[in-house]
């Protein structure tokens, strides 16, 4: 991971873009298999998909900036451990309340909006992980900082369409 | 030196009621939601405890009469015994939540396992109280617990906007929508709840019985309520101002005791982390010890049965056993597995319900000139604490809907 952020600015932006590539591809993966694991489940409003919109975006806020401040090594090891952790268990609790919203007859753009969010909280569970293995490494946490950086504006785009 | 000494009861209540785990959390979120727009909750909170912890430190003096004697008394035994089950299972869950943030904090310290942190803590504390004197006890967690000032440090040290912290103890909603007016709502009645939380009435009742105080100290008796809780509150202000500065603009709703932590020492480098850790570590341990020994305090109190921790242990055995059960049966709450932050978030509120049973009946002592003496209240005490009064029982009325209508405080 550390060496991706060793080349140049047009490599990165075409690692971005595969990056974004994979992610919708991704959401439309995850599209069908959100409405399967919705059968049975209660309809999803708009504010409680918002809601969920809100806190991913915090998680991922919260990661970003704990991420750059551990690549500036202020933080002691066992504590970043530990948050990182604590961090990643809240992102798997996200993800498990937000397949109670998912449902086939909520409006589109309210289970494309769902089908994002579980996508990109799968993508900062992964980035949340890799920061764990990456500690004392700062160019690695700071090019995992960027990527979770891309999924919260991903997230925050998701939320305004709504 | 003795005097100086004595400041730390107030410094202990204050801590362990403001700065215990819930407050951490809940004063972080209210200011990553509203920025200032809730530091008159933190006022108008500091302002009630203060009248009302000085007025029950007077009653214990004066009458000899602790809170939970007070309460038989003035509620009866039937709305007594209730309020006592109610006051004690709200101390039970508080207790459980404080232990459960022991072990988060000396896992963040540590690295070593939670459960395993969890146990550990809880005989150490065991062993600790039994062999310490009262004095040790509101010492030790008195003193270690300024250690938090770490995050009034780093709040200024992020330089926020004064004048804009001043209008902050202006009560006002700038942003408009229904939703954000319940939370609102919702956050005020929270903080005001946490910084009045019983066992801080009871714990500093029953400490100026443990430390002897006469009616000659009761100058001492407002200066120690008034300068403890200010303390507190301060650190609570600092809190509120680490949340407006660092995560609302970056749209975070901090959730996790390691992310108000994280706020602590987010200017600084790794020892402020320490610190941090520490600092927490000495209030949240402080408030665990707290609602530990307000129970036992609160079964001997109203039975009328022996208690204190000055006393022989044999002469006292209700009390000891009382306490010791208090942590024992908090740690298997929380090796249950229930998140410490799940039960804080409740017993604030819960703790808002209860409320009135137990300002009341210190309110009604207190008036009472057949046993106050030239010490009752005076008329404006009267006209204050019945208007704190009508306020905390308009907050109990108000608290569960609140907390249905915005989920718990979810933005």
């Amino acid at each position: 991971m550390a060496d991706k952020t060793n080349h140049g600015p047009a490599h990165r932006q075409r690692l971005n873009l595969k990056g974004e590539h994979h992610r919708i591809t991704g959401a439309f993966l995850a599209l069908p298999l959100v409405l399967l694991l919705g059968c049975g489940q209660k309809q999803a409003s708009r504010r409680e998909v918002q809601s969920a919109l809100l806190k991913s975006i915090s998680l991922a806020s919260e990661s970003e900036i704990f991420i750059q401040y551990l690549g500036q090594e202020r933080s002691t090891s066992n504590f970043a451990l530990g948050h990182l952790q604590y961090l990643r268990d809240e992102i798997t609790r996200t993800i498990s309340d937000n397949s109670k919203l998912n449902t086939p007859p909520s409006p589109a753009p309210l289970t494309n909006a769902l089908a994002i969010d579980n996508f990109q909280l799968r993508s900062l569970q992964q980035e949340v992980d890799a920061s764990r293995q990456s500690s004392g490494q700062p160019s690695a946490l700071d090019a995992s900082a960027q990527r979770i950086r891309e999924i919260r504006i991903t997230l925050q785009k998701a939320n305004s369409s709504l | 030196m003795k005097k100086l000494l004595g400041i730390t009861l107030g410094i202990m209540t204050a801590l362990g009621g403001f700065v215990d785990l819930g407050q951490i959390v809940f004063t972080t979120q209210a200011g990553a939601l509203f920025g200032y727009q809730l530091l008159w909750a933190i006022a108008l909170g500091t302002f009630a405890i203060i009248v009302y912890m000085e007025m029950c430190g007077r009653v214990a003096v004066v009458a000899h009469e602790p809170v939970f004697a007070t309460v038989r008394t003035r509620l009866g035994n039937r709305l007594g015994l209730a309020t006592l089950i109610a006051s004690n299972l709200l101390n039970l869950i508080t207790c459980s939540a404080e232990l459960g943030g022991v072990a988060i904090i000396i896992h963040l310290l540590t690295g070593w396992n939670e459960r395993l942190a969890l146990i550990g803590a809880t005989i150490i504390l065991i062993g600790f109280v039994l062999i310490s004197r009262f004095q040790w006890i509101e010492r030790t967690f008195g003193l270690s617990g300024l250690l938090m000032i770490v995050f009034a440090v780093s709040a200024v040290a992020l330089h926020p906007d004064w004048h804009q912290l001043a209008r902050g103890f202006v009560p006002g909603l700038e942003s408009s929508g229904s939703n954000r007016g319940l939370l609102y709502a919702y956050f005020a009645v929270g903080i005001f709840s946490a910084m009045l939380m019983e066992y801080e009435v009871h714990f500093y009742s029953s400490g100026a019985i443990e430390e002897d105080w006469k009616p000659k100290d009761l100058g001492e008796n407002f200066m120690v309520a008034s300068l403890g809780s200010i303390l507190g509150s301060l650190l609570t202000v600092g809190l509120l101002v680490l949340g407006a500065l660092l995560f609302l603009p970056r749209h975070v709703f901090p959730e996790l005791l390691s992310t108000a932590i994280f706020a602590g020492a987010y200017p600084f480098a790794q020892k402020a982390i320490v610190f941090a850790l520490l600092g927490t570590l000495a209030c949240i341990t402080g408030a665990a010890v707290e609602t530990a020994l307000s129970g036992a305090y609160n079964v001997c109190q109203f039975y009328d049965l022996p208690w204190g921790k000055n006393l022989p242990r044999r002469s006292a055995p209700i009390y000891n056993l009382g306490w010791i059960g208090m942590f024992a049966v908090a740690s298997i709450i929380v090796l249950t597995g229930l998140r410490p932050l799940q039960l804080v978030n409740f017993s604030i509120i819960f703790g808002m319900a209860v409320m009135p049973f137990t300002y009341y009946p210190i309110l009604r002592a207190a008036a009472d000139p057949k046993i106050m003496g030239k010490h009752v209240n005076t008329r404006l005490e009267n006209v204050i604490g019945t208007a704190l009064l009508v306020l905390i029982i308009l907050c109990a009325i108000s608290a569960f809907p609140l907390m249905i209508l915005t989920h718990a405080g979810q933005p």
